[in-house]
């Protein structure tokens, strides 16, 4: 069965809204020719990788990365931020400020990059039968235990029963040994996008594993609507 | 029987998500509204609904919300 994604109609724009004075600054910049546009593409690097060293920063410590590889990563991510932006622009709609919508780029090239540095760190397994450790994950107060126990069974047994082989692979590796998603993506030479939707369709059969051997999923909060 | 909280964190339900293409494409929209003092799942339900499920996207909303805060009035030609 297909992902039944919602469409994003919610999150649409459909026009262009008023562009503010310091982002028509920005877009007038990159526009020009000569040596405005020249110095306009430099001030954009210099800050795109501002915002690179800032964000790899702030990841690093998941990530175990240090020193070089972190501005190696800082570097790479902002140059091709700017060639993202340079050819998206006529894209820019003016929903937002141009800077944020510019630091989109570094976030999407920061996650590509350091998905790509994780292998050379993290030895987390994409295969392995990493469900043996969930009846640890759902330990929890004593009297619970023996619930947890039999749900995380069930569960075990629907990973290995109901998935595809690239389900479980999927699953193990994001939702079980917290692989991040670039790295898995990497890994499979395929993209975000599409892993997500295998691990979408994942905990969807798996819900259902559950529910029809006899585990009810609490009520869900708002925000989930049909 | 209800299902534990790790069961939960493990099989998000998520009926809305808009999934990490779509999300992408409005993210920015999404952080100016919440840095505008507006509530962005109001308006973009299934972007919330992802960000909460998807681990990778949400790290991605986190630092554009900070870097957003931190750097977003930066101009190109400082007088």
């Amino acid at each position: 069965m297909p992902i039944e994604y919602r469409a994003v109609a919610d999150t649409a724009r459909s026009g262009a809204a008023a562009t503010d004075t310091t982002s028509q600054l920005w877009l007038d910049g990159l526009r020009a020719s000569g040596r405005e546009h020249d110095q306009c593409v430099a001030a954009l690097h210099a800050l795109l990788l501002r915002v690179a060293r800032y964000e790899v920063s702030r990841r690093a410590e998941s990530l175990q990365l240090r020193g070089p590889e972190l501005e190696d990563v800082a570097q790479q991510a902002s140059d091709d931020a700017l060639m993202a932006i340079r050819s998206k622009i006529a894209g820019f709609r003016g929903d937002s400020r141009f800077t944020t919508w510019a630091y989109k780029f570094v976030m999407f090239e920061v996650s590509t990059k350091m998905g790509r540095h994780f292998w050379r760190h993290r030895h987390a397994s994409m295969d392995a039968d990493s469900w043996e450790r969930l009846p640890d994950r759902g330990a929890a107060a004593p009297d619970q235990r023996t619930e947890h126990r039999e749900i995380f069974e069930a569960l075990r047994r629907a990973i290995d029963q109901d998935l595809t082989p690239l389900q479980q692979r999927v699953f193990v590796a994001v939702a079980l040994n917290e692989v991040p998603m670039d790295a898995v993506a990497r890994e499979l030479g395929s993209n975000r996008n599409s892993v997500y939707k295998v691990l979408f369709d994942a905990r969807r059969k798996l819900r259902e594993s559950l529910r029809t051997a006899g585990y009810e999923r609490p009520t869900q909060s708002s925000g989930s609507a049909a | 029987m209800r299902s534990p909280r790790d069961i939960d964190a493990l099989l998000p339900d998520n009926t809305v998500d808009a999934g990490c293409a779509a999300s992408f494409d409005v993210l920015h929209s999404y952080v100016e509204q919440e840095l505008s003092g507006g509530d962005p799942a109001d308006s973009q339900p299934g972007v919330a609904a992802h960000i909460s499920s998807c681990r990778a996207c949400r790290e991605d909303y986190r630092g554009l919300r900070d870097a957003a805060a931190l750097f977003g009035d930066a101009e190109p030609f400082p007088s």
